[in-house]
Parts: structure tokens; sequence; C-alpha cells
């Protein structure tokens, strides 16, 4: 037993009290750093406390290194989420406490067990799609309206996600979706590991560019691209079932006859456009099915936040102004209004 | 007399295809060898125990999505997960159905590909590709495409636009590049098409692109800037040997014209060792020219060799077979006349079908109906088989436009058939021998024999005094000429 499994039954400062063990969400970046509980404090508040355990260090071939990894890490994601708390950003998973505990055990100084508490959510994206009869067209609109407020507010702290897929957008009873996990996020404001990842996320998620390592600058602006890619992504995951980059990879292939290899990022473009271009096609049929009216608009918003060559993804609107290329508001706006007019229709049915 | 395309000299000029074409045939592969290694990807890994642990449409294409990532096919797990989502009946997974389809099925088979008339013909393919860029502006493919389609369609400037277009967006990528070179140099532009493969940063380090430079530079005969660089690419073992398959037949093109055969046969021997079929056809164009190699198999193993099928068939007597080869070829390159007019000169020469090369002609894209040869094909059968009203209308149209040498004396002796057709003997005769003495001028002696062969027919069915004299001339000419497509019958139609 690892030190971080001991926690069932502490009491914790702040008058928590950890009770039982939760099954690790199974797709979660760095789960296999973590022990997840379900843990209620006297006001009768059930959250999710995720222990770090840093014992896993001490079975790499350089234990010195991987503890400092995994503390410098830990580290770095506390205090992102700690800054997001402090500016009260409703659309992102922000810690109710966080603190060490003293646990009974002969782990030396691994008895000390690092843990942050979260809200307790209902599940991810995917189980609530899992639940569905038939498709929710209101649910998933205000569920990526709420994902790019969630992004928004972390951009304009200078931290970039890099890392939203479905099992990173956690979803509450009330309050809706909001983005979870920073532990692959970066800063503008200060290094970290992540920072020299060619792909910071999950690789059938990431953008094209990353594929080649291939960068539209040097300074902190692509990584808000990344996001913008991961956000239309989103909706080829609701409409598709798929990532944008398995539907792109996809076509791809099946244009080369299952033989495509990378060359260089602006050589090959042409052929991702064309796969990309494909994808858009089948998600354009998808929801014209699902949609109906806003079909055109998902695939428009999709087209502009999913293109691949960074130097072009976004608004044009954006990219002809002097506003920064990563401004999300238009499509947070657009969202909300093709959510708004889904729920519309939806009470009058 | 039907007349064929003039085939004195042929390099290795890039096709022009569309985009899925050029893909499935390997032409946009990387020039490097393919390293086997499969790579190591941790979150693979993951995916494939969250798959073991959770069996759900999620993580089934979770895995999936990893395994195209890395191009691992041949897993166990993956290709469970996509008989997972196979199973499943709910018609919303569509695209996660064809993701795992796309992942069980074998590569394509190449057979036969690139022989779909249909497609072509319709003009819808225009309107899709004219959405398509409407929609899509800056993907060069569908530029290039919407470019060949209107090549195909005979809209010569709207192609021109369409692929002016295309090299703004991609003069970066081969396909691109490779497309527009072909696209300028059909329309009679090779200096565009050499400047912009010039300019290009590949020009120098992918095979491809240098010897569509060369190939063009040698066309028009202008200094290639990639001579040196092509030698250096040659010797690169690091490149595939079908990447270089083009380049080496290119250069051993040119050390052939030079008269330096021994360097041209060691070229043709790299070509020849994973041809693409482009390069294969060049090895058959300089076998009809020079034994200078061993006859290559063309088993059907490259894909799309069409082009040198039709040649080798032809070659080797096999009438039949060419004709459909170049049929084949003619789906494949549909803005190109050469193959209709192969098939054209063989059905009606080689084999005396004037019904069948009626049709043919007729059923042929309206683009290649205009071509001169064709035409004088099509009068050449149509007066053979007593159609002489339209022949003379068909001759009278074609007559006015031919600027060409060759496809003046070609029309001249079908003219003169058409005059010995109506009894007008005396201009016939002035006709043949004018078209004679012209081909004699361009030292085109081939054509000439042919001519005399024709005017040998018509002077022995109307009996003239001359008949024998002319019958002689003929025989002398197609035995010193080597015309073996009608040595053969040559006694069967005019006496031993």
């Amino acid at each position: 037993m690892r030190p971080a499994e001991c926690l069932q039954g502490v009491d914790l400062p702040g008058n928590w009290h950890v009770v039982s063990i939760l099954t690790k969400p199974n797709t979660s970046t760095g789960g296999k750093f973590s022990v997840g509980y379900k843990a209620v404090n006297d006001k009768g508040q059930t959250a999710y406390l995720k222990a770090l355990d840093f014992s896993s260090a001490f079975q790499s071939p350089d234990p010195a290194r991987a503890l400092q990894q995994l503390t410098t890490a830990f580290n770095f994601e506390r205090d992102l989420l700690l800054k997001c708390k402090g500016r009260r950003f409703k659309r992102i998973v922000t810690p109710l406490a966080d603190g060490s505990v003293n646990i009974n055990g002969s782990y030396g100084p691994l008895n000390n067990v690092m843990y942050i508490i979260f809200e307790l959510a209902d599940g991810d994206i995917r189980s609530q799609i899992a639940q569905w009869h038939s498709f929710d067209l209101a649910w998933a609109l205000r569920s990526l309206h709420h994902s790019a407020i969630g992004l928004q507010q972390l951009h304009t702290l200078g931290i970039a996600h890099q890392d939203i897929k479905p099992s990173n957008i956690l979803v509450f009873p009330i309050e809706g979706s909001k983005v979870a996990d920073l532990g692959r996020a970066s800063s503008i404001h200060c290094e970290s590991e992540v920072d020299s990842f060619p792909i910071p996320g999950d690789a059938g998620y990431a953008p094209p560019e990353q594929w080649y390592s291939w960068k539209i600058s040097n300074d902190f602006s692509p990584r808000y691209l990344y996001d913008f890619y991961l956000l239309g992504s989103l909706v080829f995951f609701f409409f598709l079932g798929c990532s944008a980059t398995q539907a792109i990879e996809t076509n791809l292939l099946k244009a080369h006859n299952k033989q495509f290899d990378q060359t260089d990022f602006l050589h090959d473009l042409p052929y991702i456009q064309s796969a990309f271009i494909e994808s858009l096609e089948a998600l354009k049929t998808s929801a014209s099915k699902l949609a109906g009216n806003s079909a055109d608009e998902i695939v428009m918003i999709v087209k502009q936040l999913c293109e691949p060559d960074p130097r072009r993804r976004g608004d044009p609107k954006v990219l002809r102004s002097r506003r920064p290329q990563h401004d999300l508001q238009s499509y947070i706006s657009r969202f909300d209004r093709i959510a708004f007019l889904a729920e519309k229709r939806m009470t009058r049915q | 007399m039907s007349g064929t395309f003039n085939d004195t000299y042929r390099q290795v000029f890039p096709r022009w295809l569309d985009y899925k074409s050029a893909s499935l045939l390997g032409l946009l592969h990387i020039a490097e060898i393919k390293k086997n290694i499969l790579t190591v990807n941790p979150s693979y890994n993951e995916s494939e125990e969250n798959w073991i642990k959770n069996k759900t449409i999620f993580t089934a294409v979770d895995l999936l999505g990893e395994a195209l990532f890395i191009k691992n096919y041949s897993s166990k797990k993956a290709l469970e997960a996509a008989k997972y989502i196979l199973s499943h009946q709910n018609d919303s997974l569509f695209f996660l159905k064809e993701i795992a389809k796309h992942y069980i099925e074998d590569e394509k088979s190449l057979n036969n590909i690139c022989t779909n008339k249909e497609n072509y013909f319709e003009r819808k393919q225009v309107h899709r590709l004219r959405q398509l860029v409407h929609e899509y502006t800056l993907n060069p493919i569908a530029w290039s495409d919407l470019s060949l389609f209107h090549a195909i369609l005979g809209n010569h400037k709207k192609s021109r636009e369409a692929m002016l277009v295309a090299t703004k967006l991609g003069k970066g990528n081969r396909f691109i590049l490779r497309s527009a070179a072909r696209c300028f140099l059909h329309i009679g532009e090779p200096d565009v098409s050499l400047d912009l493969l010039k300019r290009s940063d590949l020009c120098g380090f992918d095979p491809w692109i240098n010897s569509a430079e060369i190939a063009i530079a040698d066309k028009i005969e202008r200094k290639s800037y990639c001579i040196s660089s092509a030698k250096n690419l040659l010797k690169d073992n690091n490149l595939s040997p079908f990447s270089k398959s083009e380049l080496a037949a290119c250069l051993g093109t040119i050390e052939f014209k030079n008269g330096s055969n021994k360097k041209g046969k060691l070229y043709f021997k790299e070509a020849l060792l994973d041809p693409s079929e482009n390069a294969l056809a060049q090895i058959q164009w300089i076998l009809s020219r020079a034994n200078i190699l061993n006859n290559p198999d063309l088993s059907n193993t490259i894909p799309a060799s069409y082009e040198a099928q039709a040649r080798y068939h032809f070659r080797n007597e096999n009438f039949s077979e060419s004709i459909s080869a170049a049929e084949k070829w003619a789906c494949f390159q549909q803005f190109s006349s050469m193959p209709i007019i192969l098939a054209s000169y063989i059905t009606s020469v080689c084999l005396d079908d004037d019904n069948k090369n009626i049709s043919l002609i007729k059923e042929s894209l309206p683009i290649h109906q205009k071509n001169h040869t064709i035409l004088n094909n099509l009068s050449f059968s149509l007066i053979r088989t007593g159609k002489l009203d339209e022949a003379k209308q068909i001759l009278d149209c074609i007559v006015q436009d031919v600027s060409d040498d060759n496809e003046k004396n070609v029309i001249t002796a079908t003219q003169g058939l058409y005059f010995y057709r109506i009894g007008e003997i005396q201009t016939g005769l002035e006709n043949y021998q004018k078209a004679i003495r012209g081909f004699e001028k361009i030292k085109d002696y081939r054509s000439a024999a042919i001519a005399s062969y024709y005017w040998a027919i018509e002077e022995k069915r109307i009996q003239s005094k001359n008949a024998a004299e002319r019958i002689a001339d003929a025989k002398k000419r197609l035995k010193n000429n080597n015309v073996f497509e009608l040595q053969k019958k040559v006694n069967l139609v005019l006496g031993p």
C-alpha cells in the first residue's frame, strides 16, 4: 500500500473528513501519481480529494530527479489553481482547500501526504453523454460556451491549458461545465517542465503543428492557439465522437493509403488542410442532422478554431483587427447565442 | 493517312494528377527510405490500459486514435477496439465507424487505379471543386485539382488562373509544384514551369522536383540548375529508389540524347530498381529507340503503368492489348491527347478497323475532338468507310488551323486519299507527293513510308499503270524505316 492510499477515515484541517477512496478517472493525465477520495466537511459539502503519491518516484531509475519533477509539477499546478481561485473564476475547477496530512505508517518522510480538495463533479462530459438517450444540443452548446469562458479566464491570467479534452471538462450539477486539470498548462509568468514538451497534452488531441514541433513564433502566443484548436476539437467530440486530430489523421492516412509520413509542417500543410476539409464535411453531415439551423454556424466556428495553419487560426475579424489573435471573446458570444437559441427551441418543445 | 504523335523525343515530365491519385500512387511519399520503427508512445500504452480496464466507445476511440497517430496497424488491442466500434448499431457513430473501418482495412489495391472514365467526364467535378474553393479559399490542393479539371474540359484560361492561385498558396509543396509545372507546360508556358521549380526551396533537395526541372529545361533547351545536385541526390543512399527513379530516367535520357549510351544505361538501370510508372514509360520509350536494356517485367506490378504497357505492347505488335492499355492511359491522363492518338492510330492502321476508330474518337472527351491529329485520323477512317462528305467537312476545318509541319504533311496525305476516293486522281497524287516530300524535308522518313504505303494502296485500287512502281517503293521504305506495324501485312495488302 502506498502512503497516498492510506487516507480513508482521516480528518483534515478545515473540518474535512476523508470518506472513501474513488476509482481513478480513467483518462486523466498524471493520474498515476495521485489517488482520488471522496471527502465531506462539517457543513455536509461533498468534495473530491486528490492525494499526491510521491512514493512512485522511488520506483524510478533516478528517484531524486523523479521526486523533483513531481514536486515541481505539483507546486506549479497548485500555484496556478490558487491564482485562479484568487480571481474567483467560475469556469475553472479551483481547489476548496489544500495542505498536507501525516498518516500513521512507516513511510518515513512520505508519511506526510500532500492533497488538494476540489468540488465533486458529476463526471466529465463523456460520462454525461454516455447517459443520453438522444443528443442534447442545448446542453452540448452550453458546455462549449462554458469551456470557452474557462479558457478565456485562463488566458487572461497568462495561462494556456494545452490539454483540453472531454475528460478534462467536468460537469457540475448547478454550475454546468468547468475546465479542470492544469497539470499540462503553461504560464507566461513562470516556466514549467511542460514547456519543453513538443506535445504538452494528449497526443490524440494535439494540433497539427505540434506533430512537427513547429511554432508560429517563439513567444507564448502559440500556446493560446493550441487551446483554440482543442476547444474546436470538443465540438468534433460532441458531433462525431472523436477529436479533430483523430478525424484529420484518419482522413490523411486514408488519402495516402495508410502511407503518410511527415516531412516538414509547411510542406505537409496542404495535405493536412485537405484532410481537415474532409473532416469538416463529416462534421457538417452530423451537425445538420443534430443541430438543424445552427449547423452552419457550428461548422464555421470549428473551421476557424481548428484551422490547421496556426497563422490563420481564429476569428478572421480578429485577425484583421489589432486585437490579439487569441481573443476568444467572439466565440464565447457565438456559443452563447446558439446555445440560447437551442435552449429556447427546447423549452418550446 | 492516319497520324500519330511526335515521338521522336520523350522526357520524364511530371504527371498531372488529382491529389487523390497522386497520393495513392505514392508520389507524395517522403523521399527518404522509411525506417519501420514503431514510435514508443506512453499515451498509447495508457490508452491501451484504459481500453483493457473499461471497454467503452470512448476508450476504443482513444486507443484507435493513438494507434493511428503512431501508425501502429498491427496492435491486437486496437483491432479489438475497432471491431467493438463496428459492432455498434448506432447511426450517429458513422464517422467512428469510418475510423474503425480504415484501421481494419488493408491498403487499397492499386490495380486499375484511375481508370474510371465516368468521374471525369462529368462537369459535376468542376462544380464540386468550385464550391470547395469558394468555401475553403486557402486550400491549394482544391485549386490545383480545379485547374486539372478545367484543363480536361479544355478551359486553358481558367485552368491557368486556378493553378496560379494554387502556387501562391502552396509553393513549398511537391504536389502543387509538380502539378503547376505540368500545367504550364501543357498550356504552352514552359518558362513559367521552370521558373516556379527553380525558385522553390525544394529544388536541389527533392528528387521529384529536380527531375521535373531538368526535364522541362531539357525540353526548351535551357540550362538546368539542378544537374549537379541531381547527381548527388542519385548517390544518396538514404533516398528510396522509387523517389529517385524519375530523376535517373531523366538523366539517362539526356545522356542518351548526347550519345553517351553507356552512361545512360547506368542511369536507366538505377531507374529500374523501383520505377514509378512515368519512369517505366520512359524506359519503354528508350527501348523503342535503342536496345540498351533488357526488357523490364511489365506484369502489372507497377500501378498505373498504362503508358508503359501501351508502348510495350505496341512494340511487340500486341495491338489489342496496346489499345486497351492506351484507353486506360487516356483515363489516367485525361488532358493528354497522346493516348487517344495512339489508340486511334493502332485501330485504323494496324487493325484496319475504321468503324471502331470512328466510335473511339467520337466517344473521346470534347477536348480531344479539337486535336488536329485526332480529327485527321477521324477523317481518314470516315473516308475509308465511304463517309466522304463528313470527312471533307472535318478536313476543311482543320487544314486552316494547322501550323505544325508534321501535322500539315499528315493532313495533306489524308487529303490525297480523299481526292483518290472522289475520283480526282491527279490531285490525290499531287497531295501524296507533297506529303512525302514534306516528311522527307523534316527527316520523318517513317511517316513518309506510311504515306507511301497508303498511296500504293490507292494506286493498286484504281489499277494505275504506276501501281507496281508505287508498291515497290512503299515496300522498300517500310523495310528501311522499320515500320514493323505494317511489315507483316504489307504483302497481304499490296501483294507479294
